[in-house]
């Protein structure tokens, strides 16, 4: 084997393991070849793992240098996967014109079936970001289709995992089910433990929604389990907050409090401001159920301030319907908020 | 205005601070590192006040300040120390690990400069709520929009802004255009708005004595211009949630200016994972 097979299958499957220092290495040492497409493909890699480091920036620098050597080769469906990674540095940043473009191209220029699949699976996550759950589901649909016809798992799983959430979106809960069980059994099968507990939580949500509760409750507590042993606090928090709501809606109000003080606690701290909007509401519906208005009313402050900043009008709208609910109506028009009594 | 931890061993620090934040804060005093954090992991905190150089190893003591740092980024960390045993060399330390403020025993520990320099640090944990939501725009824009909160309470102008940042106010007019933010002139007076936003989200304070506070000339003046930017009156702004509805609508309007649109970020296991 060559040193930049070898480079190249080390960073991969460090990559793949989540040890993004080791393939930095990796693709470093691809990178510097003196040979153009080693070179090419290891700068196309280093800013794939600047982009799931969070470094926008650097990533979008290195796929510039890697697009000009892409092009210079002639190497289409390398510089499809460019535009496909430049597209979701700018899905990530919430630019959705700039990240069409970019997945047009690659679309476009995409030879490969694998790297089809991967666009599509990216096309439909910025409809389903944009609210178009129906054109997310078509791009998830061929997607499925395209990784189904070359197993290509990691990608498949993705794939799954986004179809679901388009589909429970739709409320077509039955076929949402289908697909985060068949994302579940391949994620299992690669281990992927993150998620699976995922999956496990989106679960929960889908039962809660139908209001079985003690199903809902076992896989809630299986995905917060998961999160705890891989130590993803986001997740951890994530999960505290559904099970916040699933014992609301159970009437257990003091198995919901707690859990849904520590979510707020962790959100607050990761700055995970729509996790603690939803878990301050969700408290402050606890609090109005046990006939807490003073706390009630705190507490849906606390989410409206979240959404607030967050420009969510939806949400804003029905939680200030929520705080106007706690007061009581006056005939002489005043407005003031009933003070709980002993 | 709000919580105050605070971690002084020395009784006579932690009366000046008692004296000087009566009335106006809530003070939560620990005795020791754990505490502390134990006091900002229960409660709302959103100062620390610290002496970091009471007995134990300097050394220590900035790991347990990183502990705070990392786990509480929103709190505000004031440093309240002597010099010396501080040394100049310790308090530029103290800077790089993020502390937010600085008394300076015997010299800002006068009641009326203590709680001024608390009020300011606390501007500035306003900065925490809007660096992760500018976090992409570029270095020049991100520093004139702090700046503008940081310095809400002086008479900033366009020409001064500038000279803050140090580049001309052409180059500072031609980037905020680039990247769709308001002019400069417009933006001290978003900055404003953010501090005035953040003061009324304390239920004791009324308009009028927010636009005292920062300057406005009168609290008409205060409340046309809380209509004009943010189409909302001081009560409105204080029930939809203060500092953040405002840093809320100014996102929104420099969203729209640069074709971005904005969506609800989704909790992160509802979101779609995106396959490079």
């Amino acid at each position: 084997m060559t040193d930049h097979v070898i480079a190249l299958a080390e960073g991969d499957e460090a990559e793949r393991r989540g040890d993004l220092p080791a393939a930095i290495a990796a693709y470093r040492r691809l990178s510097a070849s003196e040979v153009a497409a080693p070179a090419a493909q290891g700068l196309f890699r280093l800013g794939r793992v600047a982009w799931r480091q969070g470094r926008l920036d650097d990533a979008l620098e290195l796929y510039e240098r890697a697009r000009a050597a892409a092009i210079e080769l002639g190497d289409d469906d390398l510089r499809a996967a460019i535009e496909n990674g430049v597209g979701s540095v700018f899905c990530q940043r919430g630019i959705f014109t700039q990240a069409r473009a970019s997945y047009a191209v690659a679309s476009e220029l995409a030879v490969s079936t694998a790297l089809r699949g991967r666009i599509q699976i990216n096309m439909g996550a910025l409809a389903l970001l944009l609210g178009d759950a129906e054109q997310a589901r078509a791009s998830y649909e061929r997607a499925v289709e395209l990784l189904d016809s070359i197993s290509d798992e990691e990608a498949l799983t993705i794939a799954l995992h986004n179809l679901a959430l388009a589909q429970a979106e739709e409320q077509d809960w039955d076929a949402a089910e289908l697909s985060f069980e068949r994302c579940r059994a391949l994620a299992e099968k690669r281990a992927d433990r993150s998620v699976i507990a995922g999956v496990l939580l989106n679960q929960a949500e889908l039962r809660c929604e139908v209001e079985r509760y003690p199903e809902a409750l076992e896989r809630s507590e299986k995905s917060l389990a998961l999160f705890d042993e891989i130590e993803d606090e986001n997740g951890r928090a994530a999960a505290l907050r559904v099970q916040g709501e699933i014992h609301r809606k159970m009437h257990q109000l003091e198995e919901a409090e707690p859990r849904l003080k520590e979510a707020i606690r962790i959100a607050g701290r990761l700055q995970l401001l729509t996790l603690e909007a939803e878990a301050a509401r969700e408290l402050g519906m606890v609090k109005a159920a046990r006939g807490d208005v003073a706390s009630a009313t705190k507490w849906l402050r606390r989410a409206l301030a979240r959404f607030s900043l967050m420009s969510a009008d939806d949400q804003m709208h029905a939680i200030e319907e929520q705080l106007q609910a706690l007061k009581p109506w006056r005939p002489s028009g005043e407005n003031k908020t009933v003070v709980k009594k002993g | 205005m709000g919580l105050v931890a605070t971690l002084l061993p020395s009784p006579h620090r932690l009366n000046r601070v008692r004296t000087a934040l009566r009335d106006h804060y809530t003070m939560v005093p620990c005795n020791d590192w754990p505490e502390l954090l134990a006091a900002c992991a229960a409660r709302p905190v959103t100062i620390a006040l610290i002496d970091l150089f009471p007995a134990s190893q300097v050394s220590d003591t900035f790991d347990w300040l990183r502990q705070v740092k990392r786990r509480f980024p929103s709190v505000t960390v004031v440093l309240y120390a002597a010099v010396p045993p501080a040394r100049p060399r310790d308090l530029f330390e103290a800077g790089r690990f993020g502390v937010d403020g600085l008394i300076v025993a015997d010299q800002d520990d006068e009641p009326r400069r203590l709680l001024t320099i608390i009020e300011q640090a606390e501007a500035r944990g306003i900065i925490e709520l809007l660096r992760p939501a500018i976090a992409d725009v570029k270095p020049t824009v991100r520093d004139a929009l702090l700046v503008t909160v940081t310095r809400a309470h002086q008479r900033l102008s366009p020409d001064l802004l500038a000279r803050i940042l140090g580049i001309r106010r052409k180059v500072l007019s031609d980037r905020l255009v680039q990247a769709g933010f308001p002019t400069a002139q417009r933006l001290i007076a978003w900055g404003r708005l953010v501090v005035s936003a953040k003061m009324l989200e304390d239920n004791e304070r009324t308009a009028d004595s927010v636009a005292l506070a920062l300057d406005f000339p009168s609290g008409s003046a205060f409340r046309n211009t809380c209509q004009r930017y943010v189409h909302a009156a001081p009560h409105q702004i204080r029930a939809r949630g203060g500092a953040a509805y405002v840093i809320g609508a100014l996102l929104r309007h420099v969203q729209s200016a640069d074709g971005r649109r904005q969506t609800l970020p989704r909790v992160h296991t509802r979101a779609p994972r995106l396959a490079v």
